[in-house]
């Protein structure tokens, strides 16, 4: 193993991640303006290869990422001496393997979303940005509450077959498309199909520059019902009017949509306030006077630009809003990113491990 | 000895982690939810916040990017066959330069020669809040037009909808839909 470490503990395999990664951020940067920022992150970045010009595989971000911690973490036990004079460069490299810690936990537990609130209102749901869910509300358990079985993205490729004790079928998925067109069938399907799927047949279609522009749609199939029920339907997000599947005197609403994410404590908008340039209809500044409630706690505050709310991990900016008639509708941007502190204690670290190196070698420079 | 462990551990540990976070979820969630409406604004929340006029996106049309000049912008579904008709939504401001300049300037992107305001008539269709929109027709190639202008809060709204003719007959009644329900930010 040591003898593993020490070749890993090569500068050449360090730089050359190094100069690989600073090329990803080249093509990547390049490639953002045609693909758009999420799927250009996707494709270059939290990707094990990528596809250049459509044919040549060329590792991605996660192995470089992965070289880079590695060969760092070797370089630090195999080939700096653990004295004292090398006590700056010791602390530097640690500070460095942190960066990186905390640039994995980004990656893999960070979480982005949004959350809708009509004035007067209050809720806890937060919509992620990108990851979809396939939903199935029981709307016919209680008179105050529904049950949400919910199925995550993971689970929508074809062929897959999704059963659960609280569905009283099984759903086989036919097709699903992060972004789908709606295309009118010639001649309206008859015998088999249900709702939506009569009508209208859902074709993939090319990913948009502006995630949040594409429609997820599904096409599946529902078996281990009665014959009335068991067919093909489809749904799509936004759909004006829900899909139901009724079965046994229980009615399902069926959706496609944004995954959601339920908060144990609720914000409630009191009010809305937005300020325009004088004459003209652009937002000057626009803020939202909120209410966060969580158990005993009745707080009020104010999210505005450049002041979020923080609370439980969770930071809420004020993002948007949606101007109707008679009501105002705020647009929170949600982030969770478990590893937001990282950068700033690493780099604190690798100053104080550069200050300590200075320091120790300055007697040696005076020397010569 | 001890770095050689501790080498193993950790880079281990590492990819391990890291293969296991990177493949997609598999998750399937139950909770209870208060009853609730379908939040109708959601659908909305596409629009841009400082586009100067709010509307209900008909049933089936898809909303696309607007941009600088288009405050919306949409695709309707065509029969099989044809390409989607392209919708947009523009406001400027004043009277911007009268019906029957602005129809006849449509008139030739149609490849159709200038029209009289007592021809227009004919092809005129109205809708309530003295709102009317024009049909606009090319027999010979089957190109045409469905365009609406009318005065909102001393802004002039443009609705137009271009495509082949048999395209815009079917999604006739969702324009008609989207005219109407276009309203003015300003209170």
């Amino acid at each position: 193993m040591k003898k593993w470490g020490q070749q890993l503990a090569r500068t050449e395999i360090f730089f050359y991640a190094l100069a690989w990664l600073i090329y990803l951020v080249v093509v990547g940067t390049l490639d953002q303006a045609k693909i758009g920022l999420y799927q250009s992150q996707l494709k270059y970045f939290s990707s094990f290869y990528f596809l250049q010009f459509g044919w040549l595989p060329l590792p991605g971000g996660y192995p470089t990422m992965g070289i880079i911690f590695i060969a760092l973490l070797a370089k630090l036990l195999f080939k700096t001496r653990w004295v004292f004079s090398q006590l700056g460069i010791i602390i530097t490299h640690f500070g460095g393997l942190l960066l990186l810690f905390g640039g994995f936990l980004t990656a893999a537990f960070s979480y982005e979303g949004s959350m809708v609130i009509p004035e007067g209102q209050e809720t806890n749901v937060i919509a992620d940005y990108h990851m979809m869910e396939l939903a199935f509300v029981d709307t016919t358990s209680s008179d105050s509450e529904d049950i949400v079985t919910a199925f995550s993205q993971g689970w929508l490729e074809k062929g897959q077959v999704l059963k659960h004790e609280n569905l009283p079928f099984q759903v086989e998925v036919l097709q699903f498309c992060e972004n789908c067109k709606m295309e009118r069938w010639e001649i309206p399907k008859g015998e088999g199909y249900h709702g939506f799927s009569k009508i209208f047949d859902l074709k993939p279609a090319a990913l948009l520059k502006q995630a949040e522009s594409n429609r997820g749609g599904l096409i599946f199939r529902v078996t281990g019902a009665s014959d009335e029920v068991n067919g093909i339907y489809s749904v799509i997000e936004f759909m004006p009017i829900t899909q139901t599947i009724k079965y046994q005197n229980r009615v399902f609403q069926v959706m496609i949509r944004n995954e959601e994410t339920h908060l144990p404590f609720t914000i409630h908008l009191d009010d809305f306030e937005k300020k325009v340039y004088p004459g003209t209809n652009m937002a000057k500044s626009y803020k939202s006077l909120v209410h966060l409630k969580d158990k005993d706690l009745n707080q009020k505050t104010i999210v505005q630009m450049n002041q979020p709310l923080r609370y439980k991990g969770y930071t809420f900016y004020q993002a948007s809003f949606i101007e109707g008639n008679d009501e105002e509708t705020t647009v929170l941007a949600v982030v969770k990113n478990v590893g937001y502190m990282f950068p700033y204690i690493s780099s604190l670290i690798m100053s104080f491990g550069l200050l300590i190196h200075l320091i120790l070698q300055t007697p040696q420079l005076i020397k010569k | 000895m001890v770095k050689a462990s501790v080498f193993k551990f950790i880079s281990l540990s590492f990819v391990l982690v890291f293969i296991s976070c990177s493949y997609k979820d598999k998750e399937i969630r139950v909770y209870k939810t208060a009853k609730k409406k379908n939040i109708e604004t959601q659908q909305q929340a596409v629009a841009s916040p400082d586009a100067p006029v709010v509307w209900s996106l008909p049933k089936g049309w898809v909303e696309n990017k607007s941009s600088q000049m288009r405050v919306g912008s949409f695709s309707a579904p065509a029969p099989k066959g044809y390409s989607p008709a392209d919708v947009s939504v523009v406001v400027l401001g004043g009277d911007a330069g009268g019906v029957l300049a602005n129809v006849n300037r449509w008139l030739e992107q149609i490849e159709l020669p200038p029209t009289t305001e007592l021809e227009l008539m004919k092809n005129t269709h109205e809708l309530a809040d003295q709102r009317q929109w024009y049909e606009l027709v090319n027999p010979k190639n089957g190109a045409a037009i469905y365009v609406s202008m009318f005065q909102l809060s001393g802004d002039t709204v443009f609705v137009k909808m271009v495509g082949q003719e048999k395209v815009l007959k079917s999604q006739k009644s969702s324009f008609e839909q989207l005219v109407s329900s276009i309203q003015s930010r300003k209170k």
